[in-house]
């Protein structure tokens, strides 16, 4: 996986000091969307997006078919088919203008520049024990690659200054979710989720001709703990409306740094070496969205989700970080169609689903959006389905029409899917 | 019943009340202007009387108004006495820090031992806050992102301009250059810590006015710590999409003399900006200038080794370039008995290359007063260039210090009593040589250069 990674992230030589596209006067001097810690794509990450979740618009309140659900409402496991697993496969290619010394000041490009990712991000295994579901599972939801610079500065053919920036990064989850049909209408779960992640940076400077090096490296190993709680509730046949709260936490960074100069020829080598625990407080998110059936094949989701950003903090290496961010409100709708069709003898179901994201990003200095058009589909028989899920987004605000594209692909296995298939057949008589 | 209850609550709430007066009181008893003013008379009052009924000290006299410092407990005596005085003390200070003092020191990270602006803001403001006697921490302006430029007076009167003489280190003006902050920075603390230990250091503080601003160029030293350590600039985003202004080329004086000096492109290492003080960093330093006589000043860089005096922007001798070679001859010959480290002497466009629009040169050029800029070690690229190791920050300020007393020093015994147009060589006149006045900062544009 590794290696078709570092293939799609081809290193970006078209370094020059300067622009050959006139700026856009918006935020003089902000660092924009990318700052240290920002994930690839957005900053609001609710979840995973499977490929159903994706494609219906990043819907993951009210409807799932698959139990990457547990991230954001575990409630609604307690509806699902008795045991089911999930796996999915995602790409993500992502614009990027402004980030760490690219085009803030030491290296300048002629244009965005892109960081591509393929990953299995998404392994769930649900089980059904009468009114109970529970579910474990593995999610690589954040992701802090930047696209590799490799630059060379060459003075009468000669070689005279180098620069190589590297970063990557992901946050992995661990989750248990539980949940519990409370009554024919109502249901409720509760999550528990194990943070991990790293982060690691390295910018290496040479001077070919003094035989002079400077290298930069920083990692920061990422943990921390957060609960999820959902509730789902069946309001009527048509309506069913989800809630999801996951209340502020503090994640725990230990930072690594080494900065070196080393000069061969002056018998040089200067070190410092620094080591601090950081602490990045995660503020609530609340999300609420609501499902109308419009036929027993149609269906309409409305979903928003709300993040205090206000309250965000970031240390890094110990000295607080300025981050005057804003509270956002996500909004989201997607629809899901299912026609039927035989083969082979068998009955399978074909969703279609279509939707919108309004993503705002939370930084004051310059208001930058994504707006998003998802699309998808995909084939389900009574023990499995497979779903393909897009989207593709577009960026305003910024001045760059930053864009960013996302794509899923999800294997589900439901060996007691047949149920719901005999229910909607009844439904339809 | 009822009475000796409100009594209860009575003795309660006075408790309660001396009890938050205490927490929240300033500690005032050694904190000299909290229980003194600055009063301004005019030149016409019969001065002799008010002297023999009422404890005035002198400050200065400035147009038809003379300033004095009076306890503030003779203020309506006075006016009772039908004296006629306004009130100043607020109008000769500069912005005071007010943000509270003794937060933590933040040093470590990526920087080390170095400052960023951060750990500068916490390292000022605790010696602000445990020396208050004779610190304190004002800020002549801000950065292009709103940080605060710090300047540290230190003196035996902080809070009041006296008659004394004044010399400014600075620090900062590339913000690659670290130890350029840890010299004056380290500078301020030996002043401070030996103030009760050291008769030297006594004399120096009570007698003169020590002005300690280790970051001139804030924003390019974050950048520096946090993004990329060999950023020179500040984080001015110019009109081609490049970024920064050389603020070492940011003065009026001989601003845009020549392209060889400084450069006219915004992409270059050395861009002067669109006009002279274009930058609110360099509009800080010359306002600190402006409303504060100083006699002296040093501006710390690196590196090179080296002790460069005026003037800078062509290969031409300055008026008192005798005594400036000779003083900063002295300094690097105390420096070099420290260290046995060696820092070269001389004219700054010589000895090191062509620099118009510099501090030093528009501290000479204008304010006719011995100007410097030292540049620290190491001596080249491949000894450390802008790095210095963690261990080399104490050696190299204990090499700098005796030099920069030294200046103080020589301030202080040539001082003729700080009068308008005294300079420590004499009666004001301007220097020689081409020069470009400015008087408003926005009367230039970009491009507009004089050759």
């Amino acid at each position: 996986m590794n290696r078709i990674t570092d293939r799609l992230k081809k290193p970006i030589l078209v370094i020059i000091f300067l622009f050959s596209q006139v700026i856009s006067s918006a935020a003089q001097l902000s660092p924009g969307q990318y700052l240290e810690e920002a994930p690839l794509g957005t900053w609001n990450i609710f979840g995973l997006d499977t490929a159903a979740s994706l494609a219906a618009g990043f819907s993951q309140i009210v409807s799932s078919r698959s139990n990457s659900i547990a991230l954001t409402n575990p409630a609604f496991l307690a509806l699902s088919p008795q045991s089911n697993l999930s796996l999915n496969l995602s790409f993500n290619q992502a614009q990027l203008f402004k980030y760490w010394l690219v085009n803030t000041g030491v290296l300048s490009s002629t244009g965005n520049l892109y960081c591509r990712l393929w990953q299995i991000n998404y392994l769930g295994l649900s089980l059904r024990w009468r009114q109970w579901a529970f579910t474990l599972v593995y999610a690589r939801n954040e992701n802090y690659d930047r696209p590799d610079i490799d630059y060379q500065s060459l003075s009468d053919g000669v070689m005279d200054n180098t620069i190589s920036l590297r970063q990557t990064g992901s946050q992995t989850l661990f989750g248990l979710a539980v949940s519990r049909k409370l009554n024919s209408r109502l249901s409720a779960g509760l999550s528990l989720v194990k943070i991990k992640g790293s982060v690691e940076r390295k910018l290496e400077e040479t001077w070919p001709l003094d035989e002079i090096q400077m290298l930069d490296d920083r990692s920061q190993k990422i943990s921390g703990f957060y609960t999820v709680f959902g509730l789902f509730c069946r309001i009527t046949d048509r309506l069913s409306l989800g809630l999801s709260f996951i209340p502020p936490y503090h994640k725990k960074a230990k930072s690594q740094s080494l900065l070196a100069y080393i000069s061969p020829q002056g018998d040089t080598g200067i070190e410092i070496y620094g080591e601090e625990v950081d602490r990045i407080k995660t503020p609530v998110v609340f999300g609420l969205g609501s499902r109308f059936l419009l036929r027993s094949n149609l269906e309409i989701h409305v979903e928003a989700v709300y993040f205090n950003w206000k309250r965000y903090s970031y240390t890094y290496f110990a000295e607080e970080m300025a981050r005057p961010f804003r509270q956002i409100l996500r909004i989201s709708s997607g629809l899901e169609y299912r026609s039927r069709f035989r083969l082979f003898g068998k009955e399978f179901i074909s969703p279609y689903y279509l939707g919108v994201l309004i993503d705002p990003q939370p930084m004051t200095d310059i208001s930058s959006t994504y707006y998003y058009l998802t699309f998808g589909s995909g084939l389900s028989s009574d023990s499995f389905s497979l779903t393909f899920g897009t989207a593709i987004g577009f960026e305003r605000g910024s001045g760059q029409k930053l864009k960013n594209q996302k794509v899923s692909i999800t294997l589900d296995f439901y060996p007691d899917l047949k149920r719901i298939i005999r229910g909607e057949r009844n439904d339809k008589s | 019943m009822i009475s000796r209850k409100r009594k209860k609550i009575f003795i309660f709430s006075s408790f309660w009340t001396a009890f938050l007066l205490l927490l929240f009181a300033q500690p005032g008893a050694d904190n000299f202007p909290d229980t003194h003013e600055i009063i301004s008379f005019s030149r016409k009052i019969d001065l002799k009387n008010l002297f023999e009924s009422y404890p005035l000290d002198p400050l200065m006299a400035d147009g038809d108004r003379i300033y004095f410092i009076v306890e503030r407990k003779y203020l309506d005596p006075i006016h009772q006495s039908g004296y006629d005085f306004r009130l100043e003390t607020d109008k000769l200070s500069l912005e005071i820090d007010k943000t509270p003092k003794g937060s933590l020191n933040l040093q470590g990270g990526l920087n080390g031992a170095y400052h960023s602006y951060s750990e500068l803001t916490s390292a000022l403001r605790n010696i602000a806050a445990g020396y208050s006697p004779i610190a304190r921490l004002y800020i002549p302006g801000k950065s292009l992102e709103n940080r605060n430029i710090y300047g540290l007076k230190i003196s035996d009167n902080p809070s009041i301009r006296e008659n004394e003489p004044r010399v400014a280190l600075l620090g900062c003006h590339h913000a690659r250059e670290w130890i350029s902050v840890e010299v004056p920075l380290l500078i301020a603390e030996y002043l401070v810590k030996n103030y009760n230990q050291d008769t030297r250091i006594k004399n120096i503080v009570d007698s003169a006015e020590i002005w300690i601003i280790p970051s001139v160029n804030p924003d390019g030293l974050d950048y520096s710590v946090f993004t990329y350590r060999l950023w020179r600039k500040n984080r001015r985003l110019n009109l081609d999409g490049t970024y920064g202004v050389d603020l070492n080329r940011n003065y009026s004086y001989q601003w845009g003399y020549d392209n060889l000096g400084s450069s006219p492109e915004p992409a270059s290492e050395v861009f002067r900006g669109t006009g002279p003080f274009s930058e609110p960093e360099t509009e800080a330093i010359r306002n600190l200038f402006i409303n504060n006589r100083f006699s002296a000043a040093i501006s710390y860089h690196s590196y090179s080794q080296s002790i460069l005096f005026p003037w800078g922007y062509a290969d031409l001798p300055a008026e008192k370039e005798a005594l400036l070679s000779d003083l900063a001859s002295t300094m690097a010959e105390l420096i070099f008995r420290v260290n046995g480290r060696e820092y070269e002497v001389g004219r700054a466009s010589s000895s090191l290359y062509l620099t118009n629009g510099d501090f030093t040169d528009w501290v000479y050029g204008f304010f006719e007063i011995p100007a410097f800029t030292i540049e620290l070690p190491p001596l080249d690229l491949i000894h450390g260039g802008f790095f210095n190791s963690e261990q080399d920050i104490q050696q190299i300020f204990r090499e700098n210090l005796p030099a920069a007393l030294y200046l103080i020093e020589w301030v202080m015994s040539t001082f003729e009593g700080g009068q308008k147009g005294k300079t420590p060589w004499g009666k004001l006149r301007l220097a020689k040589g081409p020069r470009t006045v400015v008087k408003d900062s926005r009367a230039f544009s970009k491009g507009k250069e004089r050759k």
